[in-house]
């Protein structure tokens, strides 16, 4: 199967050889020749709609593999920290960037008659959609970002599982003790993927601390971690809190990569791939209890 | 009251608030179900969350807050200052140094004493600088100019470097450094502290007696037969492994060694000996309280105790300045 990298670059080249373009309007907008990209989630799909030589920077964000789906397409590009200064030396054609965060470097650009396209927050899985095709439109390739959203649509109906009654109960816990509820994309993808999960059932909203006795007593199946790294931090520590461990020392933990799932971007399809397969091991245990 | 019926009081409260606090809690838990949790040999998920996420929190609450007091009363009457607190005069801000310079090189995860090593090794640090800075005979207004000259410099360090540590999270946590916090901690966070706690609790209870002298004056209690230097000595070190190693695990609390002390120094004679354990009792109550409140007002933030306790312990601190500019003038 092609990788969304080699997807993207397949339909690139051909929009622009003309083989696929032909419907597009008379007079279609130019793709963009000096794009930057402020934002990890715009990153992303900058690099994955635009040509390379296209574009003039995307974060420092994007280089870093725990939390960008795609840290290798980002080496050798240049590579900024979201300060208007650097974006002005840049003299871009077009400024790319989420409409979280950054608002004052946002204000400054466009006070300076720059252009900012920005891109909202994914917080289901029709946002990822949506926000394809914004980037694609802002970029000047509305074509290849059709294209790229019928693709991912198609690979979301195919990932989506109506799970019945075989849905596992799982908890996603974040550093700090943190989790995430209705209206993140984290929750929307374990839910489409067919689990039930503790935040829904609390009815915790957006991304909130989840007491830790609060999930032991909701007696999960499922232990869904996101993001571990090997640096010393107080939010790392709840992971090895002495009631979490024996809480779960007979359940399965699921690692999913928060690259996956950050960001509303085609990798969350791999997200689903891996809880498909934690999914199914857990109805295979189910039915070896029975 | 009399200074007798007080700690028996005292000693009410804070059996009475220790017992809240391992009821008191996000997942409701019944009196029942925590005394069979806490005694019999359940299990379950009931006893997880009594004994391993309640219990830890309940007795760092107890140990943390009679240190602060504790250490409060012992200072106060030491440096004849009614605002000396370790909090106030940097001896937490430094511990809370110390133990992020262990905790986040990555120190104390190959060796987990490095710890509350670090915060006792910051306390002794701040308490040798304090003498350095403000001179053997300071003023209360130089000394705590000199107190908190350090500890904001020891918050600018803390936050330089969490600021550098490899870690996303990093501006969370130096809230965390800066105003402390009980949630999470566990039964190994209990191991690592306490017993340097009550080894500091043993040095300072000798002090009562040399404190009470000192009330005299200095030259009063060395003709009593007193030595101050012995004294000075012992206060430094059992300050320093008792705020120290409480920083390590919960953070720099303030207020409550400020506070405490001066809430119950009418109601033991304004007697040094009396007052220590009172606000250690008293000290103790106070954070089991704070921490109770900060799990039913906001279960669901981060709302971190040392915001509370620097919310009663302000306007104690007005008024203290307020009559100490009434005696200046």
């Amino acid at each position: 199967m092609l990788s969304w990298p080699q997807f993207a670059q397949i339909i690139r080249g051909s929009v622009i050889a003309g083989l696929i373009g032909i419907i597009a309007s008379p007079g279609a907008i130019a793709q963009a020749n000096r794009i930057v990209s402020l934002n990890l989630c715009t990153d992303q799909l900058v690099m994955l709609l635009a040509d390379r030589a296209n574009i003039a920077s995307i974060s420092a964000l994007a280089e870093d593999p725990a939390i960008s789906a795609y840290p290798e397409m980002a080496a050798g590009l240049h590579l900024n920290y979201g300060l208007a200064e650097e974006v002005l030396a840049l003299e871009p054609d077009i400024v790319v960037t989420s409409s979280f965060g950054l608002g004052a470097t946002t204000f400054l650009l466009r006070a300076l008659g720059h252009e900012v396209i920005e891109v909202g927050f994914a917080g289901s899985l029709g946002d990822i959609r949506r926000n394809i095709e914004t980037v694609a439109d802002a970029v000047g390739l509305p074509t290849v970002g059709a294209m790229m959203a019928a693709q991912f649509s198609r690979g979301l109906a195919l990932a989506t599982v109506d799970a019945g009654e075989q849905r596992p109960f799982a908890a996603l816990y974040w550093a700090n003790g943190f989790t995430s509820g209705a209206g993140t994309l984290p929750n929307g993808v374990l839910e489409a993927a067919g689990f039930r999960t503790v935040a829904t059932e609390l009815g915790i909203n957006g991304v909130q601390e989840l007491p830790l006795e609060l999930l032991i007593t909701a007696e999960p199946d499922i232990l869904v971690v996101s993001e571990i790294r090997q640096t010393s931090a107080l939010a790392n520590e709840v992971f090895s809190h002495p009631a979490l461990e024996r809480a779960f020392a007979s359940k399965p933990t699921a690692f999913i990569p928060n690259s996956l799932w950050n960001c509303g971007t085609p990798a969350v399809l791999d997200a689903f791939a891996q809880l498909a397969q934690v999914r199914n091991r857990w109805v295979e245990d189910q039915s070896g209890v029975k | 009251m009399s200074p007798a019926r007080l700690h028996v009081f005292l000693g009410v409260m804070t059996a009475l608030a220790f017992v809240g606090s391992l009821l008191i809690g996000p997942a409701a838990i019944g009196l029942d179900q925590t005394i069979s949790a806490l005694f019999g040999g359940d299990v379950g998920t009931v006893a997880l969350i009594v004994k391993e996420v309640r219990l830890p929190r309940a007795i760092l609450g107890l140990t943390i807050g009679a240190t602060l007091g504790l250490s409060g009363a012992v200072l106060q009457g030491f440096l004849r200052n009614p605002l000396a607190e370790p909090g106030l005069i940097g001896v937490s801000g430094f511990a809370s140094l110390g133990a992020v310079l262990t905790f986040y090189t990555g120190v104390s995860a190959a060796f987990a004493l490095a710890l509350p090593l670090g915060g006792i090794a910051g306390a002794l640090i701040s308490v040798m600088l304090l003498r350095g800075l403000a001179g053997r005979d300071a003023s209360p207004l130089t000394l705590i100019l000199a107190g908190v000259a350090l500890a904001s410099f020891a918050g600018a360090l803390t936050s330089l470097a969490l600021n550098f540590a490899p870690n996303p999270f990093a501006a969370l946590e130096i809230v965390f450094w800066l105003l402390g916090s009980l949630a999470n901690r566990s039964m190994d966070h209990v191991y690592l502290a306490v017993p340097f706690m009550l080894t500091g609790w043993v040095m300072l209870a000798f002090l009562g007696r040399s404190l009470d002298a000192l009330t005299l004056g200095e030259d009063a209690a060395r003709s009593l037969g007193y030595n101050l230097g012995r004294v000075q000595t012992m206060l430094i070190i059992g300050v320093s492994l008792s705020v120290g190693a409480a920083t390590a695990v919960a953070g720099a609390i303030g207020f409550v060694g400020l506070v405490v002390p001066h809430i119950l120094r009418p109601y033991v004679g304004h007697r040094p000996s009396a007052l220590m354990p009172a606000s250690a009792l008293g000290g103790a109550v106070l954070l089991l309280c704070a921490d109770i409140a900060v799990r039913l007002a906001a279960p669901d933030r981060e709302l971190k105790i040392g915001v509370l306790t620097a919310l009663i312990g302000a306007p104690f601190f007005f008024i203290l300045v307020w009559r100490m500019r009434k005696d200046i003038s």
